[in-house]
């Protein structure tokens, strides 16, 4: 089956900056694909050459096997595309918001009412029904910002940072709208995120981006595995200056593997944890490294991130 | 249909945004009941305007039915100024003194008269050269005319064998010049009133040429001529025995003004949009070009339509004379929905110059206010190529042609064509740059 969307050798180059540097990709129909990285790594703009909002300096994004330059208008119809920002129309009411987008994209004014009408019931926004964009909170005024993206029921739904900055309530309400997307409505949707939980809970596949490039694409579980069975041990230490020779003394201890500085902090990880640590506490205080805080957890996405890239998502990249 | 929904969401956020609708509506308000209240001038009785002319003009031989006659138009022009009445009284418009060039700029710096009227040497040639296209027009449309119905008789076709047209002369161009100073209210209502004797006279020797070429033609021909307009060039009306006030003069300027604001209204609205990235979420949908900017369209001229007659009113009830019936509000409509249409483009171009809705108001007045100046809104601009050069100047002008000084709305088609062009022009540029900058892919 021709998949929904593929990335060929795509580049972005700002002058002198490589925003996307030669990435391909494959999305297949159906799939939820999550595009993490850390904030300026180029997860958007590689979101807008997919939907055809920036043009690639080389390579060529295919949307359902068909070129998306030169695509007639009528094709337009396959991609919803939720940008970071929240984009409505402030003087407009939640169905207006709707009804406009809907029929922007050409739809009757039967079907883009009853699209308009499901989606402000999906997403919990029937209360405001008739209010103002403007008077909307924060958090509805998000979900508004999606429901504007899947108005005309594309078949493949590409989503820039769908829950930053949103309330918690709302944060629920939007992942298991975006669950229901790729699981019930068989959509294929397309994430961007620098959060490792969101990705890691609603992804079926993960890429992880850095610099322009990518790293890696798999399921999220077989990523975790790639760091290593067991747990993940951060020690937070007083000195950071000193976190290069702490993950030198604590590679030497017995049972410990991958551990590496990330910012002031010391990452390993080990199958028995809790005697480990101890020894690791004991070679570093052997050398006189004082740990200020220490904590352990199951590997993450970011456990990847970091071993893929000795940073931190959190981390501002390296130009 | 899709352009229908941009409008129709268009006119949602313009009938709720009270900011912008103040802005356009009641803010033009408030000047034309500032301007209508204000004092420019003494606001008494009926007074002549005092005027110097320098009657330079050195006559021009006309063939009259192979007969030369030498004609000095420039005299008989004179003679209209000094003759001419208020409508319904002997008080005369004008009060002429025949002035040598030294005489009239001394008394004009002491402000003893209002203006100094120079009529050039080759108005008598300016004058033959209208009456010769006049001839050739009414001739050549009667025959025309009479062809294409089948009324051509035999004896006609003869008489048209044995006529020869007159030659229409190209490039001639008599300019009557009215000197003042444009601080002296004085001023500005004594050259609108000898633009308008210019206009009416330039117009009574059409008529006049037209009815002796219609005595010489066959009957049959005589029905097919065109019938112009009336104008009595020597007592054209001006309404009303009172003084014609600046205000007169102005309000019309003020309608336009107002749809110019709308340039403000439109750059900061699409800067709104792009900045809050609008633009760019209808750049990916079916939405063409056409459909969003003529879907904006609509509803700003509607506005500006709107806004012509929110201001006339306003005009009117603060002592507006409005000369000419409901034909000239028709056209003044017409013309300010034109002017809004320009307004509109303008507001396009503003807006690809900014980044942000902030950047349109602070940027926005920088342009407007000064174009609003040079559209001879508020006061007379001596060179006529920056007034006419602006779809904006040429509609105060037709405006003023219409509603202020009465002339027939076919008399203010010359502005009103070259006003459609230059709109059409400006909005032609507007949407290559504002599809350009705006709703192609970066």
């Amino acid at each position: 089956m021709t998949p929904a969307i593929e990335a060929r050798n795509l580049t972005k180059r700002y002058g002198d900056l490589v925003a996307v540097d030669d990435l391909s990709f494959t999305v297949e129909r159906g799939e939820v694909w999550g595009l993490l990285g850390p904030n300026g790594a180029g997860k958007s703009t590689a979101i807008r050459l997919v939907t055809g909002l920036t043009r690639a300096t080389s390579g060529e994004v295919l949307v359902e096997g068909e070129p998306i330059r030169g695509r007639a208008r009528g094709a337009r119809n396959l991609v919803g595309y939720c940008p970071q920002e929240i984009v409505v129309w402030e003087h407009l009411t939640v169905l207006e918001n709707l009804r406009f987008v809907a029929q922007m994209y050409g739809l009757p004014r039967g079907e883009a009412e009853r699209r308009s009408l499901d989606l402000v019931v999906g997403l919990r926004l029937e209360e405001k029904a008739g209010a103002l964009a403007a008077s909307l909170s924060g958090g509805m005024k998000r979900r508004l910002n999606l429901a504007l993206a899947l108005v005309h029921d594309p078949s493949i739904v590409v989503l820039d940072e769908p829950s930053a900055g949103l309330d918690p309530q709302s944060r629920i309400v939007v992942h298991d709208f975006i669950q229901d997307l790729g699981r019930r409505d068989g959509k294929t949707v397309i994430l961007t995120t620098h959060e490792m939980d969101v990705a890691d809970r609603l992804a079926h596949r993960v890429a992880i981006i850095d610099r322009g490039r990518l790293k890696v694409v798999d399921a999220p579980d077989r990523l975790k595995k790639t760091v290593g069975e067991g747990d993940t041990v951060v020690l937070r230490l007083r000195d950071p200056a000193r976190a290069e020779e702490a993950a030198g003394a604590a590679g030497a201890v017995a049972g410990v593997r991958g551990a590496l500085p990330v910012s002031r902090e010391l990452h390993f990880h080990a199958l028995d944890a809790v005697n480990v640590v101890r020894e690791v506490y004991a070679a570093l205080d052997a050398r006189g490294i004082e740990v200020e805080d220490a904590s352990m957890r199951k590997n993450t996405l970011e456990d990847v991130f970091i071993a893929l890239t000795g940073r931190a998502l959190r981390e501002e990249p390296a130009r | 249909m899709k352009a229908l929904s941009v409008a129709a969401k268009t006119v949602r956020e313009i009938a709720r945004d009270r900011r912008t609708l103040g802005f356009l509506l009641a803010f033009p308000v408030i000047f034309v009941v500032v301007f209508g209240s204000a004092t420019f001038d003494t606001g008494q009785a009926t007074g002549p305007h005092i005027v110097a002319v320098i009657n330079e003009d050195e006559g021009a031989w006309i063939q009259n039915n192979s007969t030369p006659e030498f004609h000095r138009f420039g005299d008989e022009f004179v003679g209209v100024l000094t003759n001419a009445t208020y409508e319904n009284t002997t008080t005369p418009v004008f009060r002429v003194r025949l002035l040598t060039r030294g005489e009239a700029d001394e008394q004009l710096a002491s402000r003893s008269i209002a203006a100094v009227v120079t009529v050039p040497a080759n108005f008598s040639a300016g004058v033959r050269a209208v009456i010769n296209q006049t001839i050739a027009e009414t001739v050549s449309t009667a025959i025309l005319r009479a062809a294409a119905s089948g009324n051509l008789t035999q004896e006609a076709a003869d008489a048209i064998a044995n006529y020869t047209l007159p030659e229409v002369e190209a490039n001639v161009t008599a300019t009557v010049v009215v000197e003042g100073d444009f601080t002296y209210s004085e001023f500005a209502t004594t050259q609108a009133y000898v633009q308008g004797f210019v206009d009416g006279f330039v117009a009574g020797v059409a008529q006049a040429t037209a009815r002796a070429v219609l005595e010489f033609l066959p009957e049959e021909l005589r029905r097919e001529a065109p019938q112009g307009p009336f104008v009595d060039a020597r007592t054209r009306g001006v309404a009303g025995t009172e003084e014609f006030k600046v205000f007169d003069w102005m309000a019309p300027g003020l309608f336009v003004f107002a749809t110019l604001l709308i340039a403000l209204g439109v750059a900061s609205a699409v800067a709104r949009e792009t900045e809050g990235g609008n633009i760019e979420r209808l750049k990916i949908s079916r939405m063409s070009t056409f459909d969003l900017l003529f879907g904006m369209l609509l509803p700003w001229t509607a506005l500006g339509a709107l806004q012509v007659f929110l201001l006339f009113a306003t005009a009117v009830a603060m002592g507006f004379r409005w000369q000419g019936g409901l034909e000239s509000l028709a056209m003044a409509v017409g013309v300010g929905t034109m002017s809004a249409t320009a307004a509109v483009a303008l507001g396009l171009l503003l807006s690809t110059a900014v980044k942000t809705e902030r950047q349109a108001t602070s940027v926005g007045p920088l342009v407007v206010v000064p174009l609003a100046f040079l559209t001879e809104a508020f006061f007379p601009i001596a060179f006529t190529a920056l007034v006419e050069g602006s779809p904006w100047g040429l509609a105060v002008r037709a405006m003023r042609g219409v509603l202020t000084f009465g002339l027939p709305p076919a008399a203010e088609g010359t502005h009103v064509a070259w006003m459609a062009g230059q709109t059409a022009l400006l909005f032609a540029v507007a949407t290559l740059v504002f599809r350009h900058t705006r709703l192609v892919p970066e």
